[in-house]
């Protein structure tokens, strides 16, 4: 057997989509915050720690921003590939490369700039940090869509019910805020993950039916 | 393989333009201000950012927790408690 028989490009592209969430969670959550001297996470950001005066802004941006962008992008091509969903669900993968590019642009526009001056750098940053849920969103739909006619995969209708509107509503109060929020850390980064655990459930999913057609 | 050959090229690719980009600070010409020191594309001085956030008080308190180092946030904080 030839060395292209054997390689399953999928396993691979659906993998990614698994490591988005342990890796925003393990980094953003616990190592970043941990390495960055004084650095309170119940009530900063995560845009603070790739920001121009973080000492860590290289590490944050490349590993950080850059790479889950990056995941999430390769997933997505995975999911446009994927010979186990039909047509809405493959075009959900546009909106979530859409999602994925904006989230890796968030790494080269870094955060809140030197003494908080209104830059182009900042707005550019803003806008990607806070709208790649506009995709994702639509993504999710598209799944929903998928889900309720593909029955291999319909017990995902569940966590997408119970997560979605949850992370929704999160990600439109952090993108249009109406007042003060309180534990901003806090909530950014809960606001960040719900989505990610969703993609997370649809790419073990993938993974799981990809393993069963084609086992190693 | 070889589209993973190329989708892993591509991966490195940007990875290492953001690695280039974040130690060069290729993009600081970015940095300028827009306007003057205010918050943001709210308000561009103090006297204007003391009027705009006294009926906009939610839109200055977020762009103040997403921009904490902003000078006039520290100012406006103070005269929160003063009052």
């Amino acid at each position: 057997m030839s060395l292209n028989n054997k390689f399953n490009l999928d396993k691979y592209l659906l993998l990614a989509g698994i490591f988005t969430l342990p890796l925003f969670v393990i980094l953003f959550w616990i190592i970043f915050p941990l390495i960055y001297p004084g650095y309170n996470i119940i009530t900063t950001g995560v845009s603070y720690l790739g920001g121009s005066q973080s000492p860590i802004k290289t590490l944050v941006n490349v590993l950080g921003f850059g790479l889950w962008g990056v995941l999430t992008m390769i997933f997505s091509y995975g999911v446009l590939r994927s010979k186990f969903l039909t047509i809405s669900g493959k075009i959900a993968g546009i909106p979530l490369i859409l999602g994925g590019f904006m989230i890796y642009l968030v790494s080269l526009f870094q955060g809140p700039s030197k003494e908080g001056l209104y830059t182009l750098a900042g707005e550019l940053h803003i806008f990607f940090a806070n709208y790649p849920f506009i995709p994702i969103t639509i993504a999710v739909f598209l799944f929903l869509f998928e889900f309720a006619i593909n029955k291999k995969f319909r017990w995902l209708i569940l966590p997408i019910i119970i997560l979605g509107p949850i992370s929704l509503y999160l990600s439109y109060q952090r993108a249009f805020p109406s007042g003060k929020i309180p534990y901003f850390g806090i909530f950014q980064r809960a606001s960040l993950t719900l989505p990610f655990i969703i993609i997370m459930l649809i790419a073990i999913s993938l993974y799981k039916s990809n393993k069963k057609v084609y086992p190693e | 393989m070889r589209i993973g050959i190329v989708i892993l090229f591509i991966a490195i690719l940007l990875l290492g333009f953001t690695l280039i980009v974040n130690l060069t600070n290729a993009f600081s010409f970015l940095d300028k201000p827009l306007i003057g020191k205010g918050l943001g594309p709210l308000c561009s001085s103090l006297s204007d950012c003391e009027d705009f956030c006294l009926n906009n008080m939610g839109r200055c308190n977020s762009y103040c927790q997403t921009n904490p180092s902003n000078k006039i946030c520290e100012l406006l904080t103070l005269k929160d408690f003063q009052n």
